[in-house]
């Protein structure tokens, strides 16, 4: 019987391991070298150059070398891979990844939504076709990475983008709002208590109109304004909720358990990060960026 | 005794109200909103493209009228298309969308191919430049749909699963939404591959 659950929990935890990430290679640092193309000494220089970066200006650019990424496309590897590296801050994505594929002869430049206007897909493409392509097609892949990295580290210097700092101010807004929310729904569900407990009328009514008043705001703080049936909907939805749990508390003594529905973090879990710590920070893409081959 | 009660009621209600659904069928439906957005404003992206795209090529070929023109003619359908607000809601208003911006794709691609044609307008750094963009606005489309309808599928899931489906019917009203669908347009979406 315990062998069976197990495997059965086994199946249930492989099976979508298995079926995702077939390809995708783990951000091990900001250089991921899969093919082999790099030396070791070339590696720490890029990654040097990528790290100093972040730290004077805050953006991420990460490089990944992959010997092929068929089946796909470079621009939906790339996209997959963007999602999954999360490169650049979160709420600003200034991240940049470039993606070689050595085999194919196809390179992407993956640009993050935040920086869309300053490396437009135009000069994506010409730092491309201008300095990557030459410099591989002469087997120097250091080079045209290089090379390619210091432009758009030019690029990025001259446009605008918030300072280091404000990425952690804007993350955690929402964070403290929710709290508030929650912390007035359960006023609001007080409030109804004691508006079915207490006998008097007029001191009951005011628990009662106040409820609506903090269910109202609450929803507001959280980001949704309702209009005064609804508010009146939701405190009619505690109400019943209270006394149907009150009744089933009072004939099923100790009460009937609910199950807490799941509550799902806003992704918080940090993506892959190992030896020399590296991680994104959050970015978004939306596919700018450019591709091209050599 | 009362008091045990009325802490166990208040403590379940909390609970249960957490996980009616209430927020999160709000928050995946702005989450369609939002994706659907990415979604026009890509369109839009690749529709500021075309006239300059034209004009380019009408200085290499512009003996090529009706490839030009199926281009124009199509742009200006699409431009001229008023995008409802249920678009989202609405099946045929959808497949309206799509139907259309699926003709601009696939005049789009005829041009394309009719550029291998003439090698000094490939040369000509302007329609390099523009071919360039093209590609990165086709492919901003191709991410906006799919995530749009990712959007779409676990908005759907979330209204329709118990017991956000019971909030959903008494407090909400939100309708299914409507994903895009694989179709002829998108396998002839150009595929301008340049170099």
């Amino acid at each position: 019987m315990i062998k069976k659950i197990v495997a059965a929990a086994v199946l249930f935890i492989a099976v979508p391991l298995i079926a995702s990430d077939v390809v995708l290679p783990a951000l091990t640092g900001p250089v991921v070298d899969k093919a082999g193309v790099l030396t070791r000494e070339q590696i720490i220089k890029l990654s040097a150059i990528s790290r100093e970066f972040e730290k004077v200006k805050g953006s991420q650019i990460a490089v990944c070398i992959v010997p092929t990424v068929q089946p796909l496309p470079i621009e939906d590897f790339g996209i997959k891979l963007a999602e999954k590296w999360k490169i650049g801050r979160a709420k600003i994505s200034d991240g940049i990844i470039i993606i070689v594929a050595k085999n194919d002869r196809k390179m992407r430049i993956e640009v993050g939504r935040g920086l869309e206007g300053i490396i437009t897909d135009l000069m994506a493409g010409r730092i491309i076709s201008r300095i990557m392509a030459p410099e591989f097609r002469k087997g120097n892949f250091f080079n045209g990475i290089e090379g390619a990295m210091e432009a758009m580290i030019a690029l990025i210097n001259r446009g605008e983008l918030p300072g280091i700092s404000s990425s952690e101010a804007a993350a955690d807004t929402g964070v403290s709002g929710r709290i508030l929310g929650i912390t007035l729904i359960v006023f609001a569900v007080i409030l109804v208590i004691l508006f079915i407990v207490m006998r008097k009328v007029l001191p009951s009514l005011l628990m009662l109109a106040g409820s609506y008043i903090a269910v109202f705001a609450a929803f507001r703080v959280i980001g949704t304004t309702l209009t005064v049936g609804e508010s009146i909907g939701i405190t009619s939805v505690i109400m019943v909720h209270i006394c149907l749990f009150a009744l089933g508390a009072k004939y099923a003594l100790g009460g009937s358990g609910s199950s807490s529905g799941s509550y799902s973090s806003s992704d918080s879990s940090y993506s892959s990060s190992s030896s020399a710590s590296y991680s994104g920070g959050g970015g978004d893409f939306g596919g700018g960026g450019s591709s091209g081959d050599w | 005794m009362k008091k045990i009660i009325t802490l166990i009621a208040a403590v379940a209600a909390v609970f249960s109200l957490t996980s009616c659904g209430y927020n999160t069928m709000q928050a995946n439906e702005e989450e369609v909103l939002a994706k659907w957005g990415d979604v026009e404003a890509a369109y839009q992206r690749r529709m500021d493209l075309i006239p300059n795209l034209v004009e380019v090529v009408k200085g290499y070929a512009a003996h090529e009228k009706d490839t030009l023109t199926a281009v124009t003619d199509a742009r200006s359908k699409a431009g001229s298309f008023q995008v409802s607000k249920d678009v989202m809601d609405n099946p045929a208003a959808l497949q309206k969308f799509q139907s259309i911006q699926g003709e601009l794709s696939s005049a789009l691609s005829k041009l394309m191919v009719l550029v291998e044609k003439y090698p000094d307008l490939k040369a000509n750094q302007n329609f390099m430049d523009l071919q360039h963009q093209l590609e990165g606005t086709e492919n901003r489309i191709n991410v906006a749909r799919v995530r749009y309808n990712e959007a779409v599928q676990k908005f759907n899931t979330s209204i329709r699963t118990f017991p956000n489906s019971i909030t959903n019917s008494m407090l909400l009203h939100l309708k299914l939404k409507e994903p895009f669908k694989a179709q002829e347009g998108a396998a002839t979406a150009p595929k301008v591959n340049i170099r």
